[in-house]
């Protein structure tokens, strides 16, 4: 196939250039059908560098000039002496860390001390799979996708802003009311003026508004139904809202109790669209009382290679690095941690017991049942009251007969249960003293 | 007279309920009505808090004075070098059964902690991977020259993490890993479930006593009894 389009080419070069001296015509050829060789060479080194390099290579390096666990791959042809050190490198990296090669024991001492793994590849594999690193950025670095959704859904105007406008208004109210004041007193005196009156006596703001009030009277009363109804709309939310912590939210009209986080960090992007269950974070929710805010170990098994997100880019990745004291550029731990203050969303009162344990091993309740479509909020937001109404509802109405016939723990507890209850087929959580008061407070 | 202002007087307080309705601030968590027992003068769990010679507020949680260990609880003995993997591989074996209940419990674990990066099937080709955002490739622990490898090498790979792969001790407790690992070892055999993989050897290995040669199913999974 090489020497068909190495062999067509003369032809048509010869009757394009019959013209030419003979002896430019075989360096056009030759440089033509060396580049053809050369071409199909680097691109099928190429399909060839590529297979291999996934295969064997992207679990610890990349195709760019970036780090991971070894150096990126991106000009390293210009970096490595030469000869058949890369041959030596790929095959047996320790043997030529021991023989005491210089570069060799650089790139060791400068990645940790960790010893490539031997590699089983042919010479030709390695300058295929180097030819094809070498040229790169070849893989997009680390910022994965586009924005997979709207950046931050532009905030609702909150009460803050009701404010300004109100006060705007006022006072653009009481601009209005005095000019129009004016004019009309200047008015009233021009008419006088003109009917040879004196000018109407001053009158204060205060007499002259007492003078209009008693003269409308309805219009007054109207007001003042109006400023009445007002406070008390509102003081029966804020009554609603005292209670520690509760909140009643109402779809559309309140939002949740959804406070600003140290980091952005956003659910939607990790629970939703990475499908990374609850648990790899939460890890203690099955065995404990608190479901745990994780470690910032934990954000570091993916984000040591995740160094960019997708809507933050590299600002909030690095609130990361400097809690847990991670140098990126060094791939290195520098030791100065410092903790990340997150800010609690879901709160309860100190005097009632609240344990994630029970209520996900033998409640067997799913996360989303009392912290909403966490899947879909950016900042978690409170989506339940958590008030003790809203505890007892469920105690009432939740059907565990399905459970109790699972647990062998109770079993003993649920064979009494079903002899005093004999008529009964459904039991709630209300059935096995669910609803006593010394079961949340004591 | 009275009519109108009848007419008048309901929309007012219409527009007054209306108004009143204001949005609710975000930041706020609500009023607290005598606080009295509704924080807890106790440390909680990942409070932020302040003992005497800290510089500023740091965690409540804080290790343990050096050197204490936990009932029950046994350190690992082998340090995180090239030299300790190839040690737990020959000596660190899992104290579990290998059988499909603990494989059920191991898959229960592998779908939290370890799917995300390896896969359903361990080939290295999670969401996390193949949906571009994790750029290393994990690995496929069911490729030839993987699935050969011991369970104290797994274990050691948990416990230390390996190469882009963070270590997933805080995650895991000791049971849990080796749990996970009796998984990982069923996704080694192609998702074969033990017992179904036993009868399967004894049909072999009744083959063989006909004549026929097993040599080629041992070599196949030289890593499982």
């Amino acid at each position: 196939m090489r020497e068909n389009q190495t062999e067509a080419q003369p032809e048509t070069d010869m009757r394009n250039g019959t013209s030419l001296p003979q002896r430019r015509v075989f360096v056009i050829l030759f440089f033509l059908a060396a580049f053809t060789l050369f071409g199909t060479n680097v691109a099928s080194a190429q399909a060839n560098g590529e297979a291999i390099f996934d295969q064997k290579c992207a679990s610890c390096h990349m195709a760019s000039d970036e780090k991971s666990t070894g150096p990126g791959l991106m000009g390293v042809l210009s970096r490595i002496p030469k000869g058949d050190w890369k041959y030596k490198w790929v095959t047996n990296s320790s043997a030529l860390i021991a023989s005491g090669d210089a570069y060799a024991n650089k790139i060791f001492k400068d990645y940790n001390s960790v010893a490539m793994t031997a590699q089983s590849l042919s010479n030709e594999e390695i300058d295929a799979v180097l030819a094809w690193a070498d040229t790169g950025p070849r893989k997009k670095a680390t910022v994965a996708g586009g924005p997979t959704g709207p950046v931050a859904a532009a905030e609702d105007t909150g009460s803050g802003d009701a404010i300004y406008i109100a006060v705007i208004l006022l006072i653009v109210l009481i601009l209005l009311i005095s000019v129009l004041r004016f004019t009309r007193i200047n008015l009233r005196n021009a008419v006088r003026e003109r009917d040879g009156l004196d000018e109407e006596p001053a009158q204060p703001f205060f007499v002259a508004a007492r003078r209009w009030m008693d003269e409308n009277k309805t219009k007054v009363g109207l007001i003042g139904i109006f400023l009445v109804c007002l406070f008390v709309r509102w003081s029966w939310y804020e009554l609603k809202d005292i209670g520690v912590y509760a909140h009643e939210v109402k779809p559309g009209v309140w939002k949740g109790y959804h406070p600003d986080q140290p980091i952005k960090f956003s659910h939607r992007i990790h629970a939703g669209d990475n499908k990374i269950s609850c648990q790899y974070c939460h890890n203690t929710v099955e065995k404990s009382k608190t479901a745990s805010i994780p470690s910032a170990n934990v954000c570091m098994n993916c984000h040591k290679a995740i160094k960019s997100g997708a809507e933050t880019g590299k600002e909030e990745i690095a609130k990361i690095y400097a809690a847990v004291g991670w140098d990126p550029e060094k791939m290195q731990y520098t030791g100065k941690e410092q903790p990340i203050q997150w800010v609690k969303v879901h709160n309860l009162a100190d005097f009632v017991f609240f344990s994630h344990q029970q209520h996900v091993v033998v409640g067997k309740q799913e996360c989303a049942s009392c912290h909403g479509d966490v899947t879909k909020m950016d900042a978690v937001e409170q989506q339940r009251p958590l008030t003790m109404g809203w505890c007892v509802e469920c105690h009432r109405t939740t059907d565990i007969t399905k459970n109790m016939e699972s647990n062998k723990y109770y079993e003993r507890m649920h064979e009494n249960l079903k002899h005093k209850y004999k008529d009964q087929t459904k039991f709630t959580v209300e059935s096995i003293g669910g609803l006593e008061c010394g079961r949340c407070h004591y | 007279m009275k009519k109108r202002t009848k007419y008048i007087t309901l929309p007012v307080i219409a527009a007054a309920m209306f108004l009143g309705s204001c949005s609710k601030d975000p930041q706020s968590p609500g009023y607290e009505y005598f606080p009295d027992m509704y924080r807890t003068p106790a440390l909680e769990t990942n409070m932020a808090t302040q003992f005497p010679g800290d510089s500023g507020l740091v965690m409540a949680n804080r290790l343990p004075a050096e050197g204490s260990i936990a009932r029950g609880w046994m350190p690992y003995p082998y340090p995180n070098t090239a030299v300790g993997d190839s040690l737990a591989g020959v000596y660190w074996k899992s104290p579990l059964p290998q059988n499909d209940a603990v494989e059920e419990q191991g898959k229960v674990l592998y779908e939290q902690f370890c799917i995300h990066c390896h896969g359903d099937a361990g080939k290295g080709d999670g969401l996390l991977f193949s949906n571009g955002k994790f750029p290393n490739k994990p690995t496929d622990f069911t490729a030839a020259d993987k699935k050969i490898l011991p369970e104290g090498h797994i274990y050691h790979v948990i416990m230390y993490g390996k190469n882009m792969m963070g270590s997933h001790s805080s995650q895991l407790n000791i049971e849990e890993r080796w749990k996970v690992i009796r998984y990982v070892q069923r996704l080694q055999r192609g998702g074969v479930a033990h017992s179904q993989w036993m009868a399967d050897q004894a049909k072999a290995t009744a083959d063989t006593t006909k004549g026929k040669d097993s040599v080629a199913a041992h070599a196949a999974m030289p890593n499982h009894k």
